[in-house]
């Protein structure tokens, strides 16, 4: 008799004692469960319950074995689980933080798991786990800021080179004819010279204005509508429109869009691209060498990758690589142009979100290799 | 006996420039000679190739540009040190910029072979601090 009595007692004292730690670990907003050696679950509290049923769909209940949302998971994703668990369960506590998603959804949670130890014998796991979503987006929000913040200021230093540089060499002329022009003992020649000078500097310099104006709007448009874009139509209308350029250089274009013909993108700045690229190449031609430029198209892991490939004069690399895509730079000067075209290319390109490098070598040709990236 | 005349140099790639500052140089200081290049390598081979144009009176003085698309004046005095002593010695060098950056200013001062920088345009003022 008496021995049941007290069977009875200290099981009351023991569901009392788990009710306690089950209110315990309800009252959180972490995520909390427990393992045995097995990996079974030997507690959770409803939150774990929740998220399993949302992300993987599965009714978790005790005795289940940890590992069976692993099979609704990628392989390498389901063998890093693993590898956590067999760490922990040797001793060492394991803490890493977590991407999740749910469609549309991404969570971050940070997990903290700890061997329970009896003694000196390991009889499970308990896991801990806190949403950071909140913090870990401020926190990439806050690295955008910083890319963004430091392109705007690469972009400042531009406008200060502009304005240092190209605004000063036509304002400087025009100093020089104003000075002449105020002699009195100038004779009518001279002073027709000196009109005409001054009269080319002032449109030098509202040429400068105009190309910063169209420099600034490049940073404006990105917000226009976006459309699907065919390579192959594209460089048939730039082949169309400087037809004449081709035929008198003989101009030689090989297209390959056959692993990729499409682009979800803004029309104006493709073209932009497509066109400056290519007059580019015909520009920088070898003059005793038929051109040929070779564009290609390549998707890798989502990316579309554009190479256009000349078999021009090339460039230094190692003395003019720093200033291929600079404002206003020319490497030869045989050739008419302003140096603008590849500063636009780059701004645009940068402004649909790719990147664009250069690979070249004197006399061998030059290729330009652009990265559209998370393009549908 | 032939009255000395100054010579000078001017590498630009700037035609405009280039005419304003031979302009200002006749209206400054007379006839002079004056041998321009837009095209800077042309500058250096001229320098290299006649060496026997030594000036009447000493030196010659050889403005020279910044921003220039083939070569840079910066890249223009790294070959100009090259030369041998006995052609060096026979140029006095200004740059003569637009330029108003100041790290173009602070370079040109720190370069041993620039005499001293000038900002565009080259003015009768400028010449005759320069030839009193």
């Amino acid at each position: 008799m008496k021995d049941i009595t007290e069977a009875k007692q200290s099981e009351e004292a023991l569901r009392k004692s788990e009710s306690n730690l089950q209110a315990i670990i309800e009252n959180t907003d972490a995520t909390i469960y427990s393992l045995d050696t097995e990996f079974r679950y030997i507690a959770f509290n409803k939150l774990l319950h929740k998220n399993m049923q949302q992300i993987y769909g599965l009714d978790i209940k005790i005795g289940d074995h940890v590992f069976s949302f692993l099979e609704k998971l990628e392989v390498e994703e389901a063998n890093g689980w693993k590898e956590i668990y067999s760490k922990a369960i040797k001793g060492e506590t394991v803490k890493f933080e977590k991407e999740f998603t749910i469609g549309e959804f991404h969570s971050y949670h940070s997990f903290t798991i700890y061997p329970i130890r009896e003694n000196k014998t390991i009889i499970g796991l308990s896991c801990f786990a806190y949403d950071i979503t909140n913090k870990k987006q401020e926190q990439l929000q806050k690295e955008k800021m910083s890319v963004d913040l430091i392109q705007r200021n690469r972009d400042l230093e531009q406008f200060t080179f502009i304005i240092s540089h190209n605004l000063r060499a036509p304002t400087a002329n025009i100093i020089g004819y104003a000075e002449n022009l105020l002699d009195e003992k100038l004779t009518v020649e001279e002073q027709k010279e000196f009109l005409k000078g001054l009269s080319l500097s002032v449109a030098t310099l509202d040429t400068i204005i105009k190309d910063i104006n169209s420099i600034l709007q490049v940073k404006r448009e990105v917000n226009e509508r976006k459309e699907v874009i065919n390579f192959s139509n594209l460089v048939g209308d730039i082949m169309v429109s400087i037809g004449n350029i081709i035929d008198k250089h003989r101009v030689r274009i090989r297209p390959d869009f056959s692993e990729v013909d499409e682009i979800f993108s803004l029309k104006v700045y493709m073209h932009s691209i497509f066109y400056n690229l290519i007059s580019n190449s015909i520009k920088y031609s070898k003059p005793n060498e038929q051109p040929l430029i070779e564009i290609k198209s390549k998707k890798e892991n989502g990316k579309i990758i554009l190479t256009f490939k000349d078999n021009g004069l090339g460039i230094d690399m190692k003395t003019k690589g720093d200033k291929v895509f600079g404002l206003y730079k020319r490497f030869h000067s045989h050739v008419e142009g302003k140096g603008m075209g590849l500063f636009m290319v780059k701004t645009q390109v940068e402004s649909l979100g790719g990147k664009i490098t250069v690979a070249s070598e004197p006399g061998k040709g030059t290729e330009f290799t652009i990265v559209f990236e998370n393009i549908t | 006996m032939t009255k000395a005349r100054k010579r000078f140099l001017i590498v630009d790639d700037d035609p405009q420039n280039n005419s304003l500052s031979k302009m200002a140089l006749k209206r400054s200081l007379g006839e002079v000679l004056v041998n321009d290049f837009v095209i800077p390598e042309d500058g250096l081979e001229f320098i290299e190739n006649e060496p026997s144009h030594n000036p009447p009176d000493g030196k010659t003085t050889l403005f020279l540009d910044i921003n220039m698309p083939t070569m840079t004046g910066w890249e223009f005095l790294e070959k100009f040190k090259t030369f041998k002593p006995s052609l060096k010695e026979q140029y006095n060098i200004y740059i003569l910029s637009s330029s108003v950056d100041p790290s173009d200013i602070k370079r040109a001062h720190a370069n041993p072979l620039v005499v001293d920088f000038i900002e565009k345009p080259l003015s009768k003022a400028t010449l005759v601090k320069m030839f009193g």
